[in-house]
This record gives C-alpha cells, sequence and structure tokens, in this order.
C-alpha cells in the first residue's frame, strides 16, 4: 500500500513541476521590452549675430554654451525611422552631458523645445535652411515654447525602472522625458524637426557635444523578439 | 501585247532625252561644255608641282591674314585638277584675262566661280613656265574664294594675282589691292540706298562671304564677370566676380566649316578669398552657312575644381554639361542670334557637420536671342534669355525639401556694346534679371559660368582672333 501511495505521490510532483513556476506571478508584469539608445545624428549652434553658417562655433564642437543669444539644434534620424517599434507608454528619454563644474545650474536652467519648422546644418540664428523660404518666422529658431521640458528629477515616475534610472544617473547627466514630443509630432504628424535646447537665464550653461563620448543620446524601450 | 505596252511606255522617255544629249551645255562664262569631254584627274607632273609652289607663295606671303583672302590657301589645296585632252578655241565673249594664250586664241584652264570648284586645265597650260603655271593656279583659287561681287571680274582678279605673285609684292599690298576693289564695290551699293527690293540685292555681294565668316574662328580671351548678390544668395553662392581664361582653337575643318576644341580656367573671388573656379573644356562645330546664316551646334561641359571643403561654401556650384545649336546671321550693318541650349541635370553631394545632403537639380532649357547693329567696327545690341528648369530639391539624413518641385522661370537681359578691331573683339555688357518665379534667381540654376548668379552681372571681355 505505503508503495502505492508513494508512486502517486512522486507522479503529482512531477505533474505540478511540469506545470511552470509555482508562485504563479502576474503575467503582465513579466518584461518583454528591450532598451535601445541612439546617438544624436544632427547637432547645430545657432548664435545670434552670427550669419555664416560654417562659422567654427556652430559646428562639430566639444562643447556648446547654452545662453539667451545662443540655441542648440538636435535631430535624432533613428526618431523616425524607428516610430513604428518605439513604445510610446514607456519612458522615451533624452540624456544632455553638462560640462560645467556646477552641474545643478545646468539642470535647472537648461529646457528641450520641439522646433516647429525644418532645418538643415546649415541653420543661423536668421536661416532654418538656405533655399527658398528658409528664414525662420522668428530669428533664433521657430519654437514651441509651450511645450518646453524641464529636466527631470531623479525620482521622477519615469526612472522607475533600473535602465531608465542608470541612463539619467550618469554624472552630469540632466535627462528629459521626450513622450509627448513623440505622441504629437514624431508619430501623430509623422515629422521629426528635432528639439531645440534652450537657456533662458542669464547664466550660461555648457553642454558637450557629439564629438565627444558624451553627446545627447535617446532611450526608448522597443518589444523584445 | 505587253511588249508594244512597254515600248509605248519607254518611247516618251527618248522624246524627251532628246534635246538634252543633242544640245550643247551651257557652263560658266562662255563656255560651251565641250571641254568636259575625256578629262583625266591630274595627280602628278609639272601642274601638281607647280600647285605645291603656289601653296608656299602663299603661305610666304601669309594671305590667311588679308581681309577676303583667307580661305584661299585652303581652296588652293583642296580643289581638283583635271587635264581636257582637247584644245579650246576662246569664245568671242570670253573675258578669260590670265587663262588664255597670248594671242587669244586658246584657253589655258577653267573652273566655276564656286568655292572648292574642280579646274580643268587644257593641253596649251602645258606650254607655260612653272612661274606662269603658279600664277594661273593662283588665279583660278581667286575666283573660288573672292566675295561674290567681284570673283568673276577678270581685270580684278588678275591684278589681285600680280600682287600676289609679283617678286616685289608685300602682304601690305595685296591687301590694298583687294581693299580697292572691295571699296569700289562698296559705294556703288551705298550711292542706290533707297529702300527698294534691288538695294537690298545690291548690297548682298558687300556681305562677306562666308569662307570669311570662319577664317578667324579661334581666339584667345579673357573676361571678367561681377555679380550683383542679395543677401540670401550671399549664401547659396557667395561668389563676387569671375575671371576667365579661354583659349578656342579651330585647327580642323575646311573652306566652310571649322571645328575647335576650347578650354577655360576661371578664378573665383569670395567676399574674403578667392581660389580656383571651375574649369570648362568645349566643342563647337560651325556646320554650315545656309541663305548666308552660319549654322553652328556647340557643347561644354564645366567641372568644379575646388576641394570639399570650399565647395561647402558655395551650395549651387555643380559639373554642368551643355549642349546647343545657333543660328547667327553677320551682316554689315547688323547681326543676330537665336541659340538653344540644354543642360543636363545632376546629383551633387555635400557633407555639412558630419551630416550628407543631396541636392538635385533639373534640366534647364535656355533660349538665347541676340541682335544688335554695327558700325565701323562698333557694335551695339541686346540679349535676351528665357531660362526654364525646375526647383531643386535637397534630401538629408532627416530633411528633405517638403515643396514638391515646380517649374521655374528665370528670365535676364541686357545690353551690350563693344568694338570688333582686326584681331581683337571687345566686349562690355550687363544682364539683369528681369522676371522670374518667385524666389528664384540666376544662383538656382547653379551654372555659374554659363548663367551667371544672383540678381545679374556686369562683364568685359578681351578677345583676340587669328
Amino acid at each position: 500500500m505505503t508503495k502505492y501511495i508513494f508512486l502517486f505521490l512522486m507522479t503529482s510532483l512531477t505533474f505540478l513541476l511540469g506545470c511552470g513556476d509555482p508562485t504563479l506571478k502576474d503575467a503582465s508584469k513579466v518584461d518583454n521590452t528591450k532598451p535601445v539608445n541612439a546617438a544624436i545624428d544632427e547637432e547645430k549652434l545657432i548664435i545670434q549675430g552670427v550669419e555664416s553658417p560654417e562659422d567654427p562655433r556652430t559646428l562639430d564642437n566639444p562643447t556648446y554654451t547654452i545662453a539667451p543669444t545662443s540655441r542648440l539644434l538636435l535631430r535624432f534620424g533613428a526618431f523616425l525611422k524607428s516610430s513604428d517599434s518605439i513604445l510610446s507608454e514607456q519612458p522615451i528619454l533624452l540624456r544632455l552631458m553638462i560640462s560645467d563644474t556646477d552641474v545643478t545650474a545646468g539642470i535647472k536652467n537648461l529646457q528641450t523645445c520641439p522646433i516647429l519648422k525644418n532645418w538643415m546644418m546649415y541653420a543661423t540664428w536668421n536661416l532654418a535652411h538656405p533655399r527658398k523660404h528658409g528664414n525662420w518666422g522668428t530669428p533664433g529658431g521657430d519654437i514651441d515654447f509651450a511645450d518646453c521640458l524641464t529636466a527631470l528629477s531623479s525620482d521622477d515616475p519615469a526612472l522607475k525602472n533600473p535602465e531608465e534610472k542608470d541612463f539619467c544617473a550618469a554624472k552630469n547627466a540632466v535627462c528629459y522625458n521626450l513622450n509627448n514630443f513623440f505622441a504629437n509630432f514624431v508619430r501623430a504628424r509623422n515629422m521629426d524637426f528635432g528639439l531645440a535646447v534652450i537657456n533662458q537665464t542669464q547664466a550660461p550653461a555648457n553642454i558637450f557635444g557629439k564629438s565627444t563620448m558624451n553627446g545627447a543620446v535617446l532611450f526608448w524601450r522597443k518589444m523584445k523578439y | 501585247m505587253i511588249r508594244m505596252f512597254i515600248i509605248l511606255l519607254i518611247a516618251p522617255l527618248f522624246v524627251l532625252a532628246a534635246p538634252v544629249t543633242q544640245n550643247p551645255t551651257k557652263v560658266g562664262n562662255g563656255d560651251d561644255g565641250a571641254d568636259l569631254e575625256n578629262l583625266q584627274k591630274i595627280t602628278t607632273g609639272v601642274l601638281v608641282t607647280s600647285k605645291e609652289k603656289a601653296s608656299q607663295l602663299l603661305e610666304k606671303m601669309n594671305v590667311r591674314s588679308v581681309q577676303y583672302l583667307g580661305a584661299l590657301p585652303d581652296d588652293l589645296q583642296k580643289s581638283d585638277m583635271y587635264l581636257s585632252m582637247q584644245t579650246i578655241e576662246t569664245p568671242k565673249t570670253f573675258d578669260a584675262g590670265l587663262e588664255k594664250s597670248d594671242d587669244g586664241k586658246n584657253v589655258y584652264a577653267r573652273t566655276m566661280p564656286t568655292p572648292v570648284a574642280a579646274v580643268r586645265f587644257f593641253p596649251s597650260a602645258l606650254t607655260l613656265t612653272e612661274d606662269q603655271l603658279v600664277r594661273l593656279h593662283i588665279h583660278e583659287s581667286l575666283h573660288h574664294t573672292l566675295p561674290e561681287s567681284i570673283r568673276e571680274n577678270e581685270s580684278a582678279v588678275s591684278e589681285i594675282t600680280l600682287a600676289v605673285c609679283s617678286p616685289q609684292s608685300s602682304r601690305d599690298q595685296i591687301e590694298m589691292t583687294v581693299k580697292k576693289y572691295m571699296d569700289a564695290v562698296k559705294p556703288a551699293v551705298s550711292a542706290s540706298l533707297p529702300s527698294t527690293a534691288a538695294t537690298i540685292t545690291l548690297q548682298a555681294p558687300v556681305e562677306p562671304s562666308y569662307t570669311e565668316k570662319i577664317q578667324e574662328p579661334s581666339s584667345v580671351t579673357y573676361g571678367y564677370q561681377s555679380f550683383n548678390l542679395s543677401a540670401e544668395d550671399h549664401f547659396l553662392n557667395p561668389v563676387t566676380s569671375l575671371q576667365t581664361l579661354q583659349s578656342y582653337l579651330h585647327p580642323w575643318g575646311g573652306p566652310n566649316s571649322a571645328f575647335g576644341i576650347g578650354l577655360a580656367f576661371s578664378w573665383i573671388s569670395l567676399a574674403n578669398q578667392s581660389y580656383m573656379g571651375p574649369m570648362e573644356i568645349s566643342a563647337r562645330l560651325r556646320l554650315a552657312t545656309w541663305r548666308k546664316f552660319d549654322i553652328e551646334v556647340f557643347g561644354q561641359h564645366s567641372a568644379m575644381t575646388m576641394s570639399a571643403e570650399e565647395l561647402k561654401r558655395l551650395p549651387s556650384m555643380r559639373d554642368t554639361s551643355t549642349i546647343g545649336i545657333s543660328i547667327r546671321r553677320e551682316a554689315e550693318y547688323f547681326y543676330t542670334e537665336n541659340y538653344v541650349s540644354y543642360t543636363e541635370g545632376n546629383d551633387k553631394g555635400v557633407t555639412v557637420g558630419g551630416v550628407g545632403y543631396n541636392q538635385n537639380y533639373a534640366p534647364i532649357t535656355d533660349t538665347h536671342i541676340s541682335v544688335g547693329g554695327k558700325l565701323k567696327g562698333f557694335f551695339l545690341g541686346g540679349t535676351f534669355d528665357f531660362l526654364l528648369t525646375e526647383s531643386p530639391v535637397l534630401s538629408g539624413t532627416s530633411y528633405s525639401d517638403s515643396a514638391d518641385r515646380e517649374r521655374v522661370r528665370v528670365v535676364k537681359a541686357g545690353p551690350e556694346i563693344g568694338y570688333n578691331g582686326k584681331n581683337f573683339v571687345t566686349t562690355i555688357y550687363y544682364r539683369a534679371l528681369i522676371d522670374s518665379t518667385p524666389g528664384y534667381n540666376l544662383s538656382d540654376m547653379a551654372d555659374l559660368m554659363g548663367q551667371g548668379s544672383g540678381q545679374g552681372y556686369a562683364g568685359a571681355t578681351v578677345s583676340f582672333k587669328f
């Protein structure tokens, strides 16, 4: 009899183990996403009073000074191309690296704002591009100031996952959540004229350019396949 | 029955052909055509050696540089010679000049008054000395190449022949002799200036014959252009001035055609620097002159010589290839030219700040008219160019022109004034943008050497022709 009871118990245990994790977790909380990083493609500083589109201060510099009279235009080629695979309900982050010793002021003063007109690397304070109708509507760039983003704080809900938290916790990093920009411009209008980094205070801030290892980087998530 | 039908069909042909075979053919002045029988092409002998000496004499006297005689050496070399097997007597109405024997009985040679016409020699010519034959060759070629108004005037042709062949002669004397006869013709025409059809008919012989128009097709030209740029042009094409040195040589061709190849180098100036601009290679072929209009085809390729770094500052510069056809009329008191050219479309890449862009240019069609008046070497005229193309499209990694490609017109026009000297031409001109599709100007053509830049340009050229 004992022999039969033992055989029954062993068979039952085998079935139970074959059914999987005995802890029975919530399937919706399983992370099936994969983080993606994308470096900046286009980066152009426009400076009030500088008319030459190839002024050495505006291109390929290790650092750029952002002040009321100088703005940095950024665009990520990968954004539009990857639009379909980006998970828009997950945080979409932009990280800039401040080259100043006093990072706090930079974090406080820098904003990123959607650009409303197509531009190219020949852009200047007055011109978005040199072709027909190339002037900015407003000198300094056609910028959507109403939708400007401020830096995320370290306890922002967007940074609850370890990967996002690590991405923005890098030294001298300042992060922005681009979910609204992505939803309103990239996905809704299939349009990406990029973002302008502006500083409307009198305290200039310096950020690293893409020619260094600390240039602007995007973070988003896509589904694992 | 069928045979009868064929005979009836063929019989009228014999009837119609009969007058042709029975009557003598009239050729030239007083020619009864008898000498056209038994012709033999001359390839050796004293007539050939004397022809070579005549050719050497023409080169020695530099008659190519004498007005109205430029085509004479080529004509002499290219005209074929035939020997007639029978001696013919001089017709009573035949004013043959040097072409008949001293006793006036026999004709030495005959030809037609058209360029490179064959020359028929008669056995009596073989009795002449070599010097006499040299004169005879030159005399016959003068009948081919002199202006129509005097080429059949025996005394004029004889005197010019003597001016060329006389041991004491010089190039200037030859020129004076030709000028004497040409001047004698011109006043006669000027005196009858009332505007009648007859006057127009009379004026025609005074105009240079087509062989003269291609006497000096080669040239070395220096040109300077200063561009009128707007603020936007200062970026798209910031070239403020362009200097060009062009050498156009026409080593090929004959009395009524010329084919030449030209090379042009340019030097461009920007606001704060200067360097080599585009280099151009071109070819021009004068096909023919029909009803006094010169028909020419031409092609040119302009290539950038600048580095990628220098080209960044010149977004509207590219390599261009153009072909066209020109119709030109040079009369005594006016000139006019129409041409149509086609510049092919192409792509040009440029990298700025590590970002690559591609500019796609559409083909350009240029319809050109120029017209002007001439007096004593001076000329004053104007030109009009209608350029038709499509807007260039720029695309990059993330950037592309959002607007659709649209049809673009650019119209430029302006005056020109200059002096056409014996061996040089100097011109001053201005071209202004007089109309265009809004937002476009000459810079959008991206053809600096061909169409200029900005809102227009002023320029000057000095050309030495030979």
